[in-house]
């Protein structure tokens, strides 16, 4: 905000103040009885309604979470200082929502949706709701658009759909926000607003995070809700779902989104919580009991619309940290069960070097196969297969001395596939870039490469690629097909490339 | 205040006993707070109980009492009692109102105020209590039930406040 000089401060507050003439409703006013770890129980209020906004006498928000016999139970927005028993409480009448607009892209907000970023007000164009329900079955379409990450492995063997919501799993320090990072640096031209929500993060990485966005031109089209590890559980808990409002404010104009859920485990621990100082009896693992209906109405909310209910959709990337790779855990199973399936990334395969570390054998898509664009599904056709093979016989690999060609060549092959799916941070891959890669490694023409020198040449072989024969990437992009003919030519020019190399 | 309670004032209030009763015996309960002790203690058998409250309490009362004796619930006693005001003033259409004030209110503007407050909640009667509180600075506030009504200075002043710096 510009800098202004006293006086028009002065003018501006005079003005404020000349035409404040609200005359004082009458209001349904209740008390504090107790307070602490950001509930408070308030007796009187009786017709308060559950998820409605209450005001307090210093002007604090809260909502209701727990309606008793004579009280009722209200989670804070907002520190409890000042608040204390006998503090007065109103009604506002109202369901919690945050305001939306086309403005909050490009803007970091808390989880009310106020600016964080010290760029001044966001101009609103309406208010959402914030637990809204999620489109019925009459207003979906099923999902045939790609969402690409940008990841070979990820593209090729998992591919994510518009809508669809596939879930990043994996203890801490594999690469799970990488992932998603990657995902939303990929969607740059492509028409597709992204938010990411940080629930319970350290302030530190939200800044990080940011600053990747910002550094490679993300800000543009991203906006960041951020509710860090400091803010009050209930805030950590309503974040999501803020979030997801704006998403749907998106998809209902016709946009396509991209919501990623950074991540859903502390989200469930703040609820847990809340839930435990609001006096629910706890369950498995402490968690109460309806921790699973917290997520499915959350990641129910990601669809995708048909045309006469707007035409837009929200695809979710929720993450969840698994504590030494059990999935076995409360949350993931619940999670993993919600979702249209995951990606599991390893600490063992991170940690030998295979970045970004996706388990081929326990990830899957459910639904983006139909979504994959036809040139990458024929590309990719053999590579899962081949690489479970090569899984098996990995084993082998301690025995080198004495085994036959074809098993000495197919291991050779699918080192060299693993070394392929490797890719350092930030750099995606367009379409025509894997399917080339793909299409050139499937039909063998890289077997004389040194595993080491691998990702060199699979550089130079697209800059090749780009530079002498450039209407094969335009074809696939194009036409996102892949007819034998162009398979032929694409193993041709890789050869030739092999051959110049040499 | 529990629904057991409740249950109970709303037993006594349908006996329809009269009501100087019931204030005599809450009268006698506050005056010696032992009573209450010997009579919810479990190692004094019923029938001593009994017998004492058939010595103390007025005529009307007893049954009431010794019911509420044999089934242990004396010790909530002074919740049944207040339950029993409350809902004895809901039944007669009676309603309870606090003026907060800080100029006292002419007789002329306190009639107005029952008026008002007789037309809103469609109440027979108003009992209007007054109470001083300089620290409105002007004005007053009227509450009845859970419903507010705040014309003080201190009130729009902290709405002026929350309003400017709101963000």
């Amino acid at each position: 905000m510009a800098a202004m000089n006293p006086d028009e401060i002065i003018s501006i507050l005079k003005e404020e103040i000349k035409n404040y003439d609200e005359i004082s409703k009458d209001q349904e006013v209740g008390t504090v009885i107790s307070v602490g770890d950001g509930i408070a129980t308030v007796h009187g209020i009786d017709h308060a309604m559950y998820g409605e906004v209450v005001t307090f006498e210093n002007g604090l928000k809260g909502m209701v979470q727990d309606i008793r016999a004579n009280s009722i139970g209200c989670i804070l927005f907002g520190k409890d200082t000042g608040i204390k028993e006998g503090t007065k409480v109103a009604r506002t009448q109202k369901q919690a929502g945050v305001p939306v607009g086309d403005a909050f892209i490009g803007r970091i907000v808390n989880a009310l949706g106020a600016p964080i970023d010290g760029k001044g007000e966001i101009k609103a164009d309406g208010y959402r709701p914030v637990e809204n329900p999620a489109p019925g079955i009459i207003d979906r379409k099923s999902v045939t658009v790609p969402l690409e990450t940008g990841i070979l492995s990820i593209d090729s063997m998992f591919p994510i759909g518009r809508g669809q919501r596939e879930l990043i799993i994996g203890d801490r320090q594999t690469g799970k926000t990488s992932v998603a990072l990657d995902t939303i640096l990929n969607q740059k031209g492509k028409d597709v607003i992204c938010i990411y929500v940080a629930i319970g993060q350290k302030a530190s990485t939200v800044a990080k995070i940011v600053s990747t966005l910002e550094k490679h031109g993300a800000m543009d089209y991203t906006t960041v809700f951020s509710s860090t590890a400091s803010d009050c559980a209930p805030l950590q808990y309503i974040v999501p779902y803020a979030g997801t409002a704006l998403a749907e404010y998106f998809m209902y104009k016709g946009k396509d989104v991209l919501m990623v859920y950074d991540d859903l485990s502390k989200h469930a621990v703040a609820y847990r919580a809340l839930s435990l100082l609001l006096e629910r009896s706890p369950g498995r693992e402490a968690y109460p009991g309806d921790v699973f209906y917290l997520h499915s109405r959350l990641l129910e909310r990601s669809s995708r619309l048909n045309e006469k209910a707007g035409g837009g959709s929200i695809t979710a990337l929720p993450i969840i940290e698994t504590q030494a790779g059990d999935l076995s855990a409360y949350i993931p199973t619940n999670v993993i069960s919600i979702t249209d399936g995951q990606i599991f990334l390893e600490s063992d395969l991170f940690n030998s070097g295979m970045r970004p570390a996706v388990n081929v054998g326990l990830s899957v898509s459910r639904v983006g196969g139909a979504a994959q664009a036809k040139a990458m599904k024929k590309a990719a056709g053999s590579v899962r297969i081949d690489l479970a093979q090569y899984r098996e016989m990995e084993i082998f690999t301690q025995f080198s001395s004495d085994l036959d060609e074809a098993t000495t060549q197919q291991l050779k092959y699918g080192s060299g596939l693993m070394e392929l799916l490797k890719q350092p941070l930030s750099s995606p891959l367009s379409l025509h870039e894997q399917v080339i890669t793909l299409c050139a490694a499937t039909h063998k023409a890289m077997m004389d490469v040194e595993t080491k020198k691998m990702k060199k040449y699979q550089r130079d072989m697209l800059d090749y690629f780009d530079s002498a024969y450039p209407e094969i990437g335009r074809e696939i992009e194009e036409k996102r097909q892949l007819p034998d003919e162009l398979a032929e030519k694409i193993v041709k020019v890789a050869e030739e490339f092999a051959d110049k190399s040499r | 205040m529990t629904e057991t309670s409740i249950n109970y004032a709303k037993a006594l209030y349908e006996l329809s006993v009269p009501e100087e009763a019931v204030s005599e015996t809450e009268k006698i309960f506050r005056s010696t707070p032992q009573l209450k002790g010997a009579l919810e203690n479990p190692l004094v058998s019923l029938k001593e109980k009994e017998h004492v409250i058939d010595r103390v309490f007025p005529q009307e009362m007893k049954n009431f009492l010794k019911v509420t004796c044999k089934y242990q619930k004396i010790s909530s006693i002074y919740d049944i009692l207040e339950a029993y005001c409350n809902y004895s003033r809901k039944q007669k259409g009676i309603l309870k109102a606090v003026l907060t004030y800080v100029t006292k209110p002419e007789e002329a503007q306190k009639e107005k105020m029952e008026d008002f407050l007789r037309r809103e909640f469609g109440a027979k009667e108003v009992i209007l209590t007054l109470r001083e509180d300089k620290s409105l600075i002007g004005g007053f506030i009227l509450s009845a039930g859970d419903k507010e009504f705040d014309w003080s200075l201190r009130g729009r002043y902290n709405n002026l406040r929350q309003k400017l710096t709101r963000r």
